[in-house]
């Protein structure tokens, strides 16, 4: 008796609280709203990224609606964003994706870091006809492709910067021929060696080494040491902040003075302070210092606002701006609410404002379909401990 | 090249020791699952932060202070949250499980989450054998000789050391011979969590700062110890070295990947050749 | 057969078909998601038990599920089978694992076992983010397929196409194992297991063989997270090795600890507590887990035996008022 009390008196009181919990939490949409869903990883460890991604997603929104909201056949929209924890792993990831989709029921999504999450949501949000506009990516097919025809990619990725990096380098470099090439090893890694492998021969210089190390590394003595016995005149990277940091300083220490480029977008503020003021010399990022006089006046303001708000503003803070930007000018644009008319106007518009200057759509060809979003990028040297811009890059993709 | 492979791997086995080595303290002698250990590291490093760059002290200053205060701290988590756990492990893992957890957050909470970095303590590199070291290694390397040495010192001439061997043998023939078991654990942890307040501390401008650089120093630490010997300090320390030259030989050589495994692959030997470490009682 | 197991009997198999039907009245691919992580941590934390129940604490699970997850997936990526025969042998692949590393193993004590299974789910995650071309490396397998259709003419047509059918996959496929761990729990095989981890060397003694029995639960219990672990690739259709990190293993020692070790259903009140709490307190992102701990420490310092174990307490309680009660008449 006691056994089947418990059961009853544990079971289903359970199963009721579930029932309560999905009754409560989908809520009906005010009918002025536009929900936005927001996919991030808020803890764990990408959550350094994660977190100022959603907080100037949030002031965006918030000087979106500032300015009256998103305007659509003559009734205003108020920007609604509704943000969900990727956690650590695929499966907290698509479960986040789950939750915004099937119990928010957003048309719209914003988000995610890692590559391999992106291509897992898309399970998710590509059979829903779900319009998302991703953050990050390394440049290859699995991201953003033909079959994903409601995925969208603002920011410029390592992939694309390459060309723009080597020219750099022929320029202010000449004497530098041979190129080492350390990359983190990740699912796209293959790939994007073999792309930048073609750039840096099209820009007539040879290829002295290519490694690959661990994004947990935390010592990189003997993987530098390794990269350095081949003896490259310039060295070419992917790596998180704390990694280039890493990876500048360890090089500097071991002797060696060439120039160090990162093919992922980091803070130069970052990489300065961990790699220490004494080493952060010829090291180009293809990232803007915010704090630079440099800067668009677009981008001044929104440092301002963010330092209002949050009291600190660096390149994590900002890259993300665009991403959300772009969405709402292309729901405008289509002046829809439907995702479909949505996605179809978004990768036909050959004109957007971005917090860089002007930009359009590209990669039909190098990505199979026109998703991908082609402006202005900052490159911002370290030398001498100090930021230097070095000027504002157009990507060319095809 | 030999011998900046060398010295890497020496430098590289030096940082694994000295977690390990405030691990193998608590595992051995306070006889509790501390899985929070890579947190209490972690805390150490951000004590440094906190005293030497928001507070603007020297590095030195700040280092003592993050290995007392935070050494301080681990006398208050045995007493309230590991000691009733002492002969119940399950209840150990979730008690420490819930303290990573709290540590983890707290830290985010107040720090926030993205990366800081400590500045060097000493800048400049030296060269030793044509092989390069950056001062602030080298200074990693002597102040961790040095508190190793205390420590073995203080486990082998003083009566609480002495005390602390027994109780790490047998708790209960420890506590029959009328050692006071509980101040015992309470020496251990103050000195394993020191060191990894220490460890934290000093690999802070090294490397860098995050709230969950924890986990990695537990799984080295974890790693050392299958190596050298669950209560072992020279177990730690050859340990420690062998593990460090790995990385900075085969790599080199090889791969980061190629190290990896062969790494793996020596623990494994290990423990089907010898369970209990190179240098480990059963 | 008495009233009780009458009364007993009737509730199971009331709850039985009230989780049945549930998907009928409930709609909401999240609940549903929901459920079915539920069913999926309910195999975990019961099949840990079944090893506990031994007398040994396994941190392994985490990568066991790998080796079932990968196990399964390649099979039916790589070599087309169908998920109803790669499932069992990924759960296959799991024990043969677990049996292999318990040969050597077993006969470490403790703490010293437990750190062993730890390092176990680390280096299966490394073997399988190394050996890229067999598992793919860091960027794992994507494009997992469903099962195939399961399908009884004019009555049933499960073809997974929807949430419902998984969380009829897993409700099945846990009611299954718990059936079988209950009844071996309450064979011979459980009662020789329950007496080598009270007293093992009195267990020798009487000539049974120890390592043998520990090996066997170890295996035992991982083949069940094996198989959980496929279905958990054709679920999500998607995994890395980073899907299965070693802290998995630690939260299924928790499902198990929370809900209470030593009563059969402890466990499973354990997985379905534990994986509700964090869905409700969402809402505090990045604080979240402050309220996890919190329920953690509370379990653990006042209520050690778990909330299985609540009646008995409360029972206690009340009787202990009565009699002081009673003496000061």
């Amino acid at each position: 008796m006691k056994k089947f009390l418990l059961t009853l008196a544990v079971g289903f009181p359970v199963f009721f609280l579930i029932l309560a919990v999905g009754a409560t939490q989908g809520s009906a949409a005010d009918p002025k709203t536009l929900k936005i869903g927001v996919t991030a990883p808020l803890t764990g460890p990408s959550s350094t990224a994660g977190i100022p991604s959603v907080r100037i997603t949030q002031l965006a929104a918030e000087w979106i609606n500032a300015k009256g909201g998103v305007a659509i056949k003559g009734e205003k929209y108020k920007v609604e964003l509704i943000v969900e924890d990727e956690k650590d792993t695929i499966d907290t990831a698509i479960t986040a994706a789950n939750k915004l989709v099937q119990l928010h029921k957003v048309n719209f999504m914003v988000g995610t870091i890692s590559p391999p999450t992106a291509a897992a949501i898309a399970s998710v949000t590509e059979p829903a006809h779900v319009v998302r506009s991703i953050w990050h990516g390394e440049g290859s097919p699995m991201e953003v492709n033909a079959k994903t025809p409601y995925t969208f990619r603002v920011p410029v990725v390592p992939r694309d910067f390459a060309p723009s990096l080597l020219n750099y380098q022929t320029k202010a470099y000449p004497n530098a021929k041979k190129v080492g090439i350390l990359f983190i090893e990740g699912p796209a890694t293959d790939f994007l060696l073999e792309k930048v492998k073609k750039a840096i021969e099209a820009a007539k210089l040879t290829v002295a080494s290519a490694d690959m190390y661990d994004v947990t590394t935390k010592d990189f003595y003997p993987v530098i040491t390794k990269v350095l016995n081949s003896k490259p005149d310039a060295l070419y990277c992917t790596a998180l902040p704390h990694l280039m940091g890493g990876i500048l300083k360890t090089a500097r220490e071991l002797g060696y003075t060439g120039p160090i480029f990162n093919l992922s977008p980091t803070s130069p503020g970052t990489v300065r302070g961990i790699a220490g003021k004494s080493n952060a010399t010829d090291c180009i990022l293809p990232a803007p210092d915010v704090d630079s006089a440099k800067m668009t006046p677009m981008i001044k303001d929104i440092r301002r606002m963010c330092i209002e708000k949050y009291k600190e503003c660096n390149f994590d803070y900002l890259r993300q701006w665009d991403s959300f930007w772009w969405l709402i000018q292309a729901i405008e644009k289509a002046q829809s609410l439907d995702p479909t008319a949505v996605a179809k106007t978004w990768e036909k518009m050959d004109h957007f404002e971005s917090s860089a200057g002007p930009g359009k759509m590209g990669g039909q060809q190098s990505y199979g379909i026109n998703h991908i979003g082609v402006l202005p990028f900052a490159v911002t040297r370290l030398n001498k401990g100090e930021m230097e811009h070095i000027g504002w890059f157009v990507p060319d993709i095809p | 090249m030999w011998a900046q492979n060398i010295l890497n791997g020496l430098t590289s086995g030096w940082l694994y020791i000295l977690v390990a080595m405030g691990l193998t303290l608590v595992l051995s002698i306070v006889g509790i699952v501390q899985l929070a250990h890579g947190e209490v590291y972690m805390v150490g490093a951000y004590v440094v932060y906190f005293f030497c760059v928001v507070a603007g002290l020297n590095f030195f200053p700040a280092l003592l202070i993050s290995i007392v205060s935070v050494a301080l701290l681990g006398v208050l988590l045995e007493r309230f949250f590991l000691r009733p756990f002492r002969r119940d492990m399950e209840g150990a893992i979730i008690t420490t499980t819930a303290l990573i957890l709290i540590l983890q957050t707290g830290i985010v909470a107040v720090a926030g989450p993205g990366y800081k970095d400590i500045p060097s303590a000493a800048e400049g590199v030296l060269i030793i054998f044509g092989a390069r070291l950056s001062w602030e290694r080298l200074l990693t390397i002597i102040v961790g000789v040095v508190l190793v040495i205390a420590l073995l010192l203080f486990i082998g001439k003083t009566k609480v050391g002495q005390a602390m061997v027994a109780v790490s043998e047998d708790r209960d023939a420890a506590a029959l011979v009328g050692i006071n078991v509980n101040k015992v654990s309470s020496v251990a942890m103050f000195l394993g969590c020191g060191l990894a307040a220490a460890a934290g501390g000093l690999t802070g401008p090294i490397f860098n700062l995050t709230p969950y650089m924890g986990g990695f120093a537990l799984m080295k630490g974890i790693e050392v110890i299958i190596l050298g010997g669950l209560g072992s300090i020279p177990g730690a320390i050859i340990g420690g070295l062998i593990l460090g030259l790995l990385d900075g030989l085969i790599t080199p050589l090889a791969s980061v990947q190629m190290a990896n495994i062969i790494g793996l692959v020596v623990i494994v030997l290990i423990l089907l050749l010898r369970p209990q470490g190179l240098m480990g009682h059963e | 057969m008495n009233r009780k197991r009458l009364t007993k009997g009737l509730g199971l198999a009331a709850l039985i078909i009230a989780l049945c039907a549930l998907p009928s009245f409930v709609t909401g691919v999240y609940l549903a998601h929901v459920l079915i992580t539920i069913g999926i941590n309910i195999v975990l934390a019961a099949s840990l038990r079944f090893i506990a129940t031994s007398g040994q604490l396994s941190l392994a699970h985490a990568g066991m599920m790998s080796v079932g997850a990968y196990t399964s997936a390649l099979l039916a990526v790589k070599a087309g089978l169908s998920f109803w025969l790669a499932m069992p042998l990924g759960g296959l692949s799991a024990m043969v694992l677990a049996i292999l590393v318990g040969i050597p193993f077993v006969r470490l004590r403790g703490i010293y076992f437990t750190m062993v299974t730890l390092f176990l789910s680390e280096f299966i995650r490394l073997i399988v983010q190394e050996w890229k071309r067999l598992t793919g490396g860091a960027s794992g397998i994507l494009d997992i397929p469903r099962p195939g259709a399961f399908v009884i003419p004019g009555l049933l047509n499960i073809d997974f196409s929807i949430k419902a059918h998984y969380y009829y996959l897993i409700l099945f496929l846990a009611l299954v194992s718990l059936l079988i761990l209950y009844a071996l729990e309450h064979s011979r095989i459980g009662t020789t297991l329950f007496s080598v981890q009270q007293s093992d060397s009195l267990a020798e003694s009487l000539g049974v063989d120890t390592a043998g029995y520990r090996i066997l639960a170890f295996g035992i219990g991982c083949f069940f997270a094996g198989i959980v672990g496929a279905f958990y690739g054709h679920y999500y259709t998607g995994i890395n090795p980073d899907s299965f990190g070693y802290l998995g293993g630690i939260y299924v020692l928790m499902y198990m600890v929370v809900g209470g070790i030593r009563r059969f259903p402890g466990p499973i009140i354990g997985a379905v507590i534990l994986t509700v709490v964090p869905e409700l307190s969402s809402g505090l992102q990045e604080y979240e887990p402050f309220v996890f701990a919190a329920i953690l420490l509370i379990i653990i310092f006042f209520l050690r035996e778990g909330v299985v174990s609540l009646p008995e307490r409360i029972r206690k309680v009340r009787k202990e008022a009565s009699l002081r009660s009673e003496s000061k008449v």
